[in-house]
């Protein structure tokens, strides 16, 4: 444990205490759920989500989750439960991270919860430290407020996602801000007139040979894509056509749009977006996932930027976000016309069990994550 | 029971919540100090546990909103010397 956070032993007391437990206890009551635990879980959840919980949730957890390996989920959803009462849940996605032709296997953390009457006993730290113990390679992305410390304490805190946002219309937009329509209004217009004067200054064609087309469901063509990937020196996680199809077309909580760009016939780039109404009114088109071959590199994500906005145009969107973590493409969004949202931002830890088999896991800067390697699906 | 001044508490909070002890006064709230979080909160109830052998329980702890909360549960239990 890093700083002076407690130890696993220590932190076990204390929750198993908070649980009437012994310590033993406690970590024996720690497994993956099975379907006959999914009402428990499903009874949780509705009780931390609470009116927020608008999706067929059960639906949902066996599309994400292998309970019993019955359903198609690529995770584990992990219990505490005793004396038949779930207590507290994690979802750990099993993931492969790539590095150049080097790969590791993972775990990407999320969905931590427990019992209301359970918060401040510590059972949702115990269960972050119950998973380091037998995985070595441990991702968090997306922590609350409230789990700043244990993303700074338990893990090594990676940059933050920065929130980059095009306004399409600025009066929406700036009203959301302003909360003076009057005035939005008026600095809209020429900041409308401005974005689109950038836009034509900085446009520049798609590469000749591209041609763009909708993707229905991934291909063998997009493992070959992801071999060839732009920059593969950096730390990512594997793509494959199986595990796209899972995230993006069978989700049962969100829909997203997936496009591509095709060069003789072969698949040179992706990029998977979600069009929805925010809970601020704004109709925001969010780019949360995109591949671009070696080729190409940053033109080509340019080139994908520029297709989206398009898209979101079309769309009658107000603004287009991207939330990724990774410093070239990042940079280049500034010159697409992006802000960033200095007040919005993700956290990103990442844990090795030492001697890490990849230093490079903690730079920051050799990494590339996108919207799609996270839970959130757009829900804000 | 070990007795500790409330200078010593004090610094003893600001290492369970990661932030400088000159920040730490009596009327400051949990909401200004950013380290109380729940990591912050379980490392002070494990940290009272071992050294005074106080089990604060979830409850206890989150009925603590400021820094004096603190102060005056150790001393409740006998563990500030001044």
């Amino acid at each position: 444990m890093k700083g002076n956070a407690p130890s696993f032993a220590k932190t076990s007391t204390l929750v198993a205490r908070a649980l009437g437990l012994s310590a033993d206890k406690l970590k024996a009551s720690f497994r993956p759920a099975r379907l006959a635990d999914l009402p428990g879980v499903l009874e949780l959840r509705r009780r931390v989500i609470g009116e927020n919980l608008h999706w067929d949730d059960s639906r949902y957890l066996q599309w994400r989750y292998d309970f019993e390996g019955r359903a198609e989920g690529r995770g584990e959803c992990l219990v505490v439960a005793a004396d038949g009462k779930v207590h507290g849940m994690i979802g750990a996605e099993k993931i492969t991270l790539a590095c150049g032709a080097e790969r590791i296997d993972s775990l990407s953390l999320m969905d931590i919860m427990v019992q209301p009457e359970l918060d401040g006993s510590g059972l949702g730290i115990w269960l972050n430290m119950a998973v380091f113990e037998a995985n070595p390679v441990v991702i968090e992305i997306g922590a609350n407020p409230n789990s700043l410390g244990l993303i700074n304490r338990l893990f090594h805190r990676l940059p933050d996602r920065k929130v980059y946002v095009a306004p399409l219309s600025f009066s929406r937009f700036l009203a959301n801000r302003l909360h003076v329509p009057p005035l939005a209004d008026l600095v809209a217009l020429p900041a409308n007139g401005a974005a689109m004067a950038w836009r034509a200054l900085t446009h520049r064609p798609k590469p000749r040979r591209w041609y763009f087309h909708d993707i229905a469901r991934f291909e063998r063509s997009v493992d070959r894509l992801f071999e060839s990937r732009w920059a593969p020196e950096e730390v990512t996680f594997e793509r494959s056509s199986d595990s796209l199809n899972w995230r993006l077309f069978r989700n049962p909580r969100a829909q997203y749009k997936v496009f591509g760009a095709w060069e003789n016939g072969d698949l040179v780039c992706y990029a998977a977006y979600q069009s929805a109404l925010r809970a601020d009114g704004l109709r925001a088109v969010s780019l949360v996932d995109w591949l671009v071959d070696a080729r190409y590199g940053l033109d080509g994500f340019k080139a994908l930027v520029r297709e989206t906005v398009r898209r979101a145009w079309r769309e009658k969107a107000d603004i287009v976000t991207v939330t990724p973590l990774h410093a070239r493409s990042e940079r280049s969004l500034l010159s697409l016309g992006f802000l960033a949202q200095l007040s919005e931002f993700n956290t990103v830890g990442v844990r090795c069990a030492e001697p890490s088999r990849w230093p490079q896991l903690h730079d920051g800067s050799r990494w590339c994550l996108t919207e799609v390697n996270t839970d959130r699906d757009g829900l804000s | 029971m070990t007795k500790i001044t409330t200078s010593e508490a004090l610094k003893m909070l600001s290492d369970a919540f990661e932030e400088p002890v000159a920040n730490l006064r009596p009327d400051v709230s949990r909401d200004d100090v950013p380290g109380w979080d729940s990591m912050g909160a379980l490392t002070l109830m494990a940290e009272l546990d071992e050294r005074f052998g106080i089990e604060l329980t979830a409850d206890d702890s989150k009925q603590m909103t400021r820094i004096d909360d603190v102060l005056q549960l150790l001393r409740k239990h006998g563990a500030l010397a001044d």
